[in-house]
């Protein structure tokens, strides 16, 4: 009998414990408590003077964050990014470029892509890297709909040489 | 490392995948003790085949919230298998594989011949092996998991004695006036609700892993059943927050970690087992 | 002596055929009934019938003056899984009390006394928490008995009671069923172990594919089919 008790409380400690998080969405009132946690959140993803430093983080985590970008762009829209991966390029049916960084996941088979314009007039091919190479590409965090879906977007962005690896 | 993980933990989308998979590791572990006991593991293996069915066909169809084909064609899968399971063995068996493995097919297929995005592989990848998904759960998607977790526990903890009763011994429990059937179908039920919320963590083709491991860890020690269900459910959360921390940390696979995890303490009760000689096997 | 079972001219079977019929007996307070018959005889079905879990296809099974088919206390043959059960002895024998239970998610104190008390009836109380796929054959009989007296203090359904135990644990068995059978409680053995039954039982019941015979003890064994079932099985033994 205790131990169904102790299993019961503990499932409601849990239960609370997470209820909490998973209803402050829409609570205003609890968007200020959640400040400081947010607060911490940015400090880790900022360095190197960028306030997403995406290149610093493994693979599992930089997916989950690349996820979260492209679900909430509203919090991270105006931040600065860091990004590394591999380039791509994709021309669509009406002849408009696209060029993005496709990012692996640790099981190599998740990759998500970040599309980013670069500052200034670039030609493709003569002022790009081959697609498929490694690159690093910084720039401002900022989203736009298509067909109801959000992507992600850097704008002002400028690929830069990549870091040095200890690995 | 401790600061790297506490760094980590200030990422909202760590905490979701934490509380989810520790809630569906105490889940699946309170249902496991049962599934294997009455010779059930398969249907939750059939049951997991069929969910990635339902995904793609949700994925195709193009809903946003997949939920609601996946987990009534789940449910009803299970009730259509442990129909045929109690039949005949045999012909239970091969239902099983057949249902099971069509859905497979289909689910491929579908994914295949209509992407939804530009990459099927990644989608087939991630349904099959959980890989990152649990990474990118959205609050309403926790919310969900934690509703699920919430039936699923008060449900066992209500009908605990009933479901002792009917998994030691049907025919004892029916000439007593137990209804048998509708027990077994709760049980069919709540297992394809957690197989559902499982997918998220581990993946349709590991969720078996999920459920039995801790199971038949406990069962190697403990000489009581509610001994062997708590015991399960401990297992279950810890090798779940460990596997989940690691690969946050290492940046592996969170279900093959998971699943790993589990696997080494099913491989230390077996020793300790074998050493302490409790077990006459 | 209160008639607690009143079998009617019954058939029993399925849809696609009657596994035995001409079912014509009565099985009243304090009796022992003993059910003999070869196997595929309609034994099991017979036992389902009387549990109320199988209807009958025609004649009539009554149970009577406030006896229910839900108030046999049942002692089923065991199964492989639960040989390999992981479970204390207390926890079975508790379920024996779970259709007093009702939609109560836990036992009460007085269930819990009814359980100790019967395990103190059979011996096995200082087997309480011990794990019950270690006990021995006779002691895990013991605790499937003490379960179904747990469910009912009125009837006992015994199936073959005495299958896969050694000798002496049989004796034991058989002996502590005659105990609680003096103590009031009517007992039904389904055997084929002709010779427990003759010295036990009250009342024979022999069925084939349909009733041989029913009547009491001594009127059996002076019947050709009991003089003849008695050799082959002697036959059979040596």
């Amino acid at each position: 009998m205790k131990k169904y008790a102790f299993i019961l409380t503990a499932c409601c400690l849990l239960l609370n414990g997470c209820g909490n998080q998973a209803s402050s969405s829409s609570d205003t009132s609890q968007e200020t408590t959640q400040d400081p946690e947010a607060d911490d959140y940015f400090a880790s993803l900022a360095n190197d003077g960028f306030d997403i430093d995406l290149t610093q983080l493994n693979a599992n985590m930089m997916y989950g964050q690349i996820f979260d970008m492209t679900q909430n762009p509203d919090r991270y829209i105006g931040k600065t990014v860091r990004a590394e991966g591999n380039f791509t390029y994709y021309q669509d049916p009406a002849g408009k470029d696209y060029f993005s960084v496709f990012i692996p996941d640790a099981a190599a088979c998740c990759s998500q892509g970040i599309e980013f314009i670069l500052t200034g007039e670039h030609k493709y091919p003569d002022d790009f890297p081959e697609p498929g190479s490694l690159i690093t590409v910084t720039g401002t965090f900022s989203s736009y709909e298509e067909y109801f879906v959000n992507y992600p977007q850097l704008i002002d962005a400028e690929i830069v040489p990549n870091k040095e690896h200890d690995e | 490392m401790l600061d790297t993980l506490k760094e980590y933990f200030s990422f909202p989308f760590v905490r979701y995948a934490f509380v989810v998979g520790l809630l569906i590791a105490l889940c699946s572990s309170l249902l496991g003790v049962t599934l294997v006991l009455k010779r059930f593991s398969f249907i939750g293996d059939g049951l997991s085949h069929v969910a990635f069915g339902a995904m793609a066909v949700a994925a195709v169809v193009g809903l946003t919230d997949r939920m609601i084909i996946i987990i009534p064609v789940t449910v009803i899968a299970a009730v259509l298998l442990l129909r045929t399971g109690q039949n005949t063995k045999i012909k239970g068996d091969a239902a099983v594989a057949m249902i099971s493995v069509g859905a497979l097919a289909i689910g491929y297929m579908l994914m295949n011949r209509f992407p939804t995005s530009s990459n099927i592989s990644a989608d087939v990848c991630s349904t099959l092996f959980g890989s990152t998904s649990i990474l990118t759960l959205k609050r309403s998607d926790v919310l969900m998991c934690v509703i699920m977790a919430v039936i699923v526990i008060a449900v066992f903890v209500l009908f605990y004695n009933k479901i002792f009763s009917v998994t030691f011994d049907e025919n004892f429990s029916r000439a007593t006036g137990i209804p048998v059937n509708k027990y077994n179908l709760l049980i069919a039920v709540i297992t394809a609700l957690i197989i559902v919320l499982a997918m998220n963590l581990v993946g349709s083709l590991l969720i078996s892993a999920l459920i039995i491991f801790p199971a038949l860890s406990a069962m190697r020690l403990f000489k009581s059943f509610k001994g062997v269900i708590l015991c399960s459910a401990v297992i279950s959360v810890i090798c779940a927050a460990v596997g989940i921390i690691l690969s946050i940390l290492y940046s592996t696979p969170v279900g093959s970690t998971i699943v790993i995890a589990d696997m080494s303490v099913f491989f230390l009760f077996w020793i300790i087992s074998a050493f302490t000689g409790r077990n006459k096997t | 002596m209160s008639e607690q079972i009143i079998c009617r001219n019954a058939a029993l079977g399925y849809e696609d055929g009657i596994v035995t019929e001409g079912l014509d007996f009565t099985v009243s307070t304090g009796d022992y009934l003993c059910i003999l018959g070869e196997n595929g005889s309609g034994k099991s079905t017979l036992i389902k019938a009387l549990l109320g879990l199988k209807h009958q296809v025609s004649g009539e099974i009554k149970w009577c003056s406030g006896f229910s088919a839900g108030e046999i206390g049942y002692l089923p043959q065991q199964t492989p899984v639960q040989r390999d059960f992981p479970a204390s002895v207390k926890e079975i024998v508790q379920s024996g009390c779970l259709s007093k239970t009702g939609l109560r998610p836990f036992y009460n104190k007085e269930e819990k006394k009814l359980c100790a008390s019967t395990m103190k009836l059979l011996g096995i109380d200082d087997l309480a928490d011990k794990c019950y796929r270690e006990l021995s054959g006779g002691q895990q009989q013991r605790v499937l008995l003490a379960r179904a007296l747990c469910a009912t203090r009125k009837m006992l359904l015994l199936d073959e009671p005495v299958t896969g135990l050694d000798p002496k644990a049989q004796n034991e068995m058989y002996e502590l069923i005659a105990k609680l059978n003096k103590q009031g409680i009517t007992i039904i053995m389904v055997s084929h172990d002709i010779h427990a039954a003759v010295q036990y039982a009250s009342h024979i019941l022999h069925i084939s594919k349909k009733q041989l015979f029913f009547g009491k003890k001594s009127d059996y064994l002076k019947t050709s089919i009991g003089k003849s079932f008695l050799d082959s099985e002697e036959n059979n033994h040596a």
